[in-house]
């Protein structure tokens, strides 16, 4: 506990002066972006930071384009809520059973081995264009890290707390509930998080 | 109520090498005793311990809880353990009241229960914290009423003081003593401590590195509270401490 706290302090007290180096850090970016800017003088090639600014602002106020952001939000939660649901289940079943996992294990790592881009033209073969290949794209693109987390997390689960739960009389539905899912959710939550991340990179 | 340890041999494989870790071991626990398996490290102790947990199956030979064969882990044989196992993602009121749960005993002696058990515990107060915001003490003697509460016949413990200091394993001796007896449960436990083992034991079996055969089965017939300045106690130490080194096995 004590160790803790003074662990709080030290995050608190590197905040406090950390914040001006990151202000001064992202100024001087700013201004060689500025000067960058002015010497490159087309606009085209590399806008000033103003114009830039002066966009964005503009783009918000412009309702096709907002609606558009919303659109590809929409794609991606889409995309990830597919990965999560299907993912989750094969991870804790790969992380249980050896079987399973000896068996699937093998098309999944050769699967995840085939580069994202490769995927495009056979996704617009099977699903046509439009919207089922971007969210094919994005489930798949966060299905991996999902699966490999939350069997991670699973296999992480130390033998004791099976053993423990057992000599309590647990049964294997409490086990699932009471050890599983517990022990594995924080793992499950850094695939969950690494997936959405992978979603707004092949979402572009 | 008697469990009985008949004639158990265990062999590890581990890369084509085999190691026999029990060589037809037997032994007799009676109702209500306080059990220590005593021995150096690398005897068989743990493995004899998990075997009667159910954790480990063992080559040959039967335990026997009641005349009947017991086989895989279950309720009526609780176990400690020397890391404690606690379920981080639960506070101590709740991993205390898992065994009850799991056992579906009625609400109101359940919560009768849960108050019993912080009370010999002396977790009251703390039981809506989570595992790592207590103590090693306290850590333990959660760990020790979760087994307790879903009145197991037999409390099986591993080193359960292992990873506490010298001050903190004498003090919880004597209240790990105290809620044994106050539970009236039967107790095999494994340590490598000759005075810890002196201290709680009706009964010291010692084993040594060859194979688990128990050298000695000492009956400790010392009154409680026991008093580790009487010349008795410190008789029984020297006798243990004297066999274990003619064994060579330390």
């Amino acid at each position: 506990m004590e160790g803790k706290t003074t662990e709080n302090k030290k995050i608190i007290k590197l905040n406090i002066s950390d914040g001006f180096i990151k202000i001064g850090f992202y100024l001087l970016l700013l201004i060689s972006w500025y000067i960058a800017a002015r010497k490159i003088s087309i606009p085209l090639l590399l806008p000033t930071p103003l114009a830039t600014a002066k966009a964005f602002v503009s783009s918000l106020g412009n309702a096709k384009i907002m609606s558009n952001v919303w659109i590809t939000l929409m794609r991606v939660i889409k995309g990830w809520l597919i990965a999560l649901i299907v993912g989750i289940p094969i991870g804790i079943a790969m992380g249980l059973s050896k079987t399973f996992n000896y068996v699937f294990g093998g098309l999944m790592n050769s699967l995840r081995q085939i580069p994202m881009m490769a995927w495009v033209p056979l996704t617009i073969i099977w699903l046509g264009i439009g919207e089922g290949p971007t969210l094919f794209m994005i489930a798949l693109n966060g299905l991996f890290q999902v699966i490999l987390n939350t069997n991670q997390g699973v296999l992480g689960i130390s033998k004791d707390y099976y053993n423990a739960a057992k000599t309590m009389g647990a049964n294997k539905w409490s086990i699932f509930c009471n050890i599983v899912i517990p022990g594995a959710l924080p793992d499950m939550l850094v695939g969950a998080r690494l997936a959405i991340g992978s979603g707004w990179m092949s979402v572009i | 109520m008697k469990l009985q340890v008949k004639n158990i041999c265990k062999t590890f494989t581990n890369q084509k090498q085999e190691k026999k870790v029990l060589d037809n071991i037997s032994f007799n626990v009676e109702e209500g005793e306080f059990v220590t398996l005593l021995g150096p490290s690398g005897c068989g102790k743990t493995t004899m311990l998990s075997i009667i947990a159910g954790f480990e199956k063992n080559d040959s030979g039967v335990v026997e809880l009641d005349g009947e064969v017991v086989n895989g882990a279950n309720p009526d044989r609780a176990f400690v353990f020397q890391n404690y196992a606690l379920f981080p993602w639960m506070s101590v009121k709740n991993n205390i009241l898992f065994p009850m749960k799991q056992q579906k005993i009625p609400k109101d002696e359940e919560s009768k229960r849960l108050e019993h058990l912080l009370q010999i515990s002396k977790l009251k107060g703390y039981e809506d914290l989570y595992p790592h915001q207590i103590s090693g003490g306290m850590k333990q003697r959660t760990a020790l009423v979760r087994a307790l509460a879903g009145k197991p016949k037999v409390l099986l413990m591993d080193e359960p003081l292992g990873a506490l200091d010298l001050i903190m394993r004498r003090s919880l001796q004597s209240e790990i003593g105290n809620i044994c007896r106050e539970e009236k449960v039967t107790v095999i436990m494994v340590t490598h401590d000759v005075d810890e083992a002196v201290y709680l034991s009706d009964k010291v079996i010692l084993m040594s590195t060859n194979k688990g055969e128990i050298v000695h089965e000492l009956m400790n017939e010392l009154p409680r509270p026991r008093d580790r300045y009487c010349e008795k106690y410190k008789d029984y130490c020297e006798m243990l401490i004297k066999k274990i080194s003619e064994r060579g096995a330390i």
